[in-house]
């Protein structure tokens, strides 16, 4: 489904408006999500209380904007819920919230990527460290660190030679 | 309640072990295809005590014990003897598996599934990781951990993925606090990635000049690396108390007598001792054993009577129920009294 508003990105959001009593829907993509404030309007609850007030003082029901929340597929932990606590439910949360993760993990930890000891049972095939390897060797050109860059190039000369 | 002995820390013999009082690195494991503790019902929580308990070696070196068959005063008993966390300590699915005499002891269903922890007497940060690391070893081989190339071993926190490596030190800092030193050594540390912290760990203030220094970060370094720079770290800050009590001892000398000879004197006398009054008398008095200000008695008296003045601790002295608080002054007197004179006869 794509965005109701630019037509062009994919639909995140289904919003529900309700303006004198009449009832618009629509689905929108994150930007023009946040373009029209539907985001903002739903992080805001301070700002819908006069809304519900002017709702009761006419006698109609408030139907609030519904903004369909992020969610982990696997334990069902929503985005708000790990905002709130800070904890993610189950191992498939890492996934499901990568974008918001990668730069809380940067901040706390001022690293990204994991350098120490792996599991025996999870040791990785010889093919996904020479990927893993290959990407952290564009990483190291990219940040031109020749250094790192030169010594990976040769280990990964080594292990295609042996492969 | 089961029969546990004080663990191993309390000896006072380890490296440096008239500062650093005891050395405790934890790592943090998670079961794949298990959602983690907070998330997790009863049914869960039983299966992760099951496949744990059959992943323990069989020759009975551990005891398991599930936070349920434990009255409130016992769960409080391990948190003071550093055995479990406070968190634990609350989860009625959570269980512990002790093996005490070595120093190690595994959380169960606390924020992460395993909290492999290992606790040693004195400043041992790369002595613990080896312990720790070997037992996690030892569990990995029939336990399949959640882990990913990139983000390492998966915790219910971020704070904690990657290694799940936290290592504390909790450290005696007598003199840096009287010499007005503390504030500004702990700001700078605060900026080298190092934690801060009052005795029994997150949330609570500090008590008797103790303090818990741990690594910050657990992600992107190898854990040998997070090990041996806090070991450096509480190297250094050995030496700077060391040098807070030599100026202290040269210049202050009437003060730091007059503080360990009224602590002995209160210690020694007084009918009725509140538990943090307790704490900072057993600070001062400490201070003056390593000054050998008052040198008849034992360092390891100290760290013992920090244990069993605790009130929990104190309530599994023989013929003590759940003691009131004013009885609970009393006992406590009673004891530090008791004790200091068995060691006085004990080292004449």
């Amino acid at each position: 489904m794509t965005c109701d508003h630019c037509h062009q990105r994919p639909a995140k959001y289904h919003v529900t408006r309700v303006v004198n009593g009449e009832r618009f829907e629509e689905d929108l993509c994150e930007e023009c999500a946040l373009q029209q404030g539907d985001l903002a309007l739903h992080l805001q609850p301070a700002a819908a209380i006069h809304e519900l007030l002017a709702g009761l003082l006419q006698g109609a029901p408030p139907v609030l904007p519904r903004v369909e929340e992020q969610h982990c597929p696997t334990c069902g932990l929503t985005q708000s819920e790990f905002s709130r606590t800070g904890m993610l439910g189950c191992e498939d949360c890492y996934a499901a919230f990568a974008g918001t993760l990668q730069p809380l993990v940067r901040r706390v930890q001022g690293a990204g990527r994991h350098h120490g000891k792996a599991p025996k049972k999870a040791e990785p095939k010889p093919g996904d460290r020479l990927a893993a390897m290959r990407e952290q060797l564009q990483d190291a050109i990219r940040v031109e660190d020749f250094e790192r860059a030169a010594k990976l190039r040769d280990q990964i000369r080594g292990m295609e030679a042996h492969a | 309640m089961p029969e546990l002995s004080l663990p191993n820390w309390i000896t006072a013999e380890g490296p440096a072990g008239d500062i650093a009082l005891s050395t405790r690195l934890r790592l943090a494991r998670n079961l794949k295809g298990e959602w983690f503790p907070l998330r997790q019902d009863q049914e869960a929580a039983d299966r992760v005590i099951q496949h744990v308990g059959d992943a323990l070696p069989k020759d009975g070196a551990y005891r398991v014990v599930r936070m349920s068959e434990l009255t409130a005063v016992g769960r409080q008993v391990l948190v003071e003897e550093h055995l479990i966390s406070p968190l634990l300590a609350l989860r009625a699915a959570g269980a512990v598996a002790l093996r005490a005499d070595a120093g190690i002891s595994i959380m169960i269903n606390e924020e992460d599934h395993l909290r492999i922890q290992a606790l040693l007497s004195g400043l041992q940060c790369p002595e613990a990781w080896k312990i720790a690391d070997g037992v996690d070893d030892a569990l990995g081989a029939s336990l399949e951990y959640a882990f990913s190339e990139e983000w390492g071993y998966l915790a219910a926190s971020p704070a904690n993925v990657g290694t799940g490596l936290r290592c504390s030190v909790m450290m005696h800092l007598p003199g840096l606090v009287l010499a007005g030193q503390a504030a500004q050594l702990f700001a700078n540390l605060a900026q080298m990635g190092v934690v801060v912290r009052g005795l029994h760990g997150e949330g609570s203030a500090a008590v008797g000049n103790l303090f818990q220094i741990s690594n910050q970060v657990s992600l992107g370094l190898a854990e040998e690396e997070i090990a041996q720079s806090l070991q450096a770290i509480g190297r250094q800050i050995v030496d700077r108390e060391r040098s807070a009590r030599e100026w202290l001892y040269s210049n202050r000398r009437p003060l730091i007598e007059d503080r360990a000879a009224r602590a002995y004197g209160l210690l020694t006398n007084a009918r009725l001792m509140p538990s943090g009054e307790a704490a900072g008398l057993l600070s001062d008095l400490r201070l003056g054993i390593d000054l050998k200000v008052l040198p008849h008695l034992d360092p390891a008296l100290f760290n013992e009577l920090l244990v069993r003045t605790r009130p929990a601790c104190l309530q599994r002295e023989p013929a003590v129920g759940e003691a009131e608080a004013t009885a609970r002054d009393a006992l406590r007197a009673t004891l530090i009294r008791q004790r200091i004179k068995e060691a006085e006869k004990q080292r004449p």
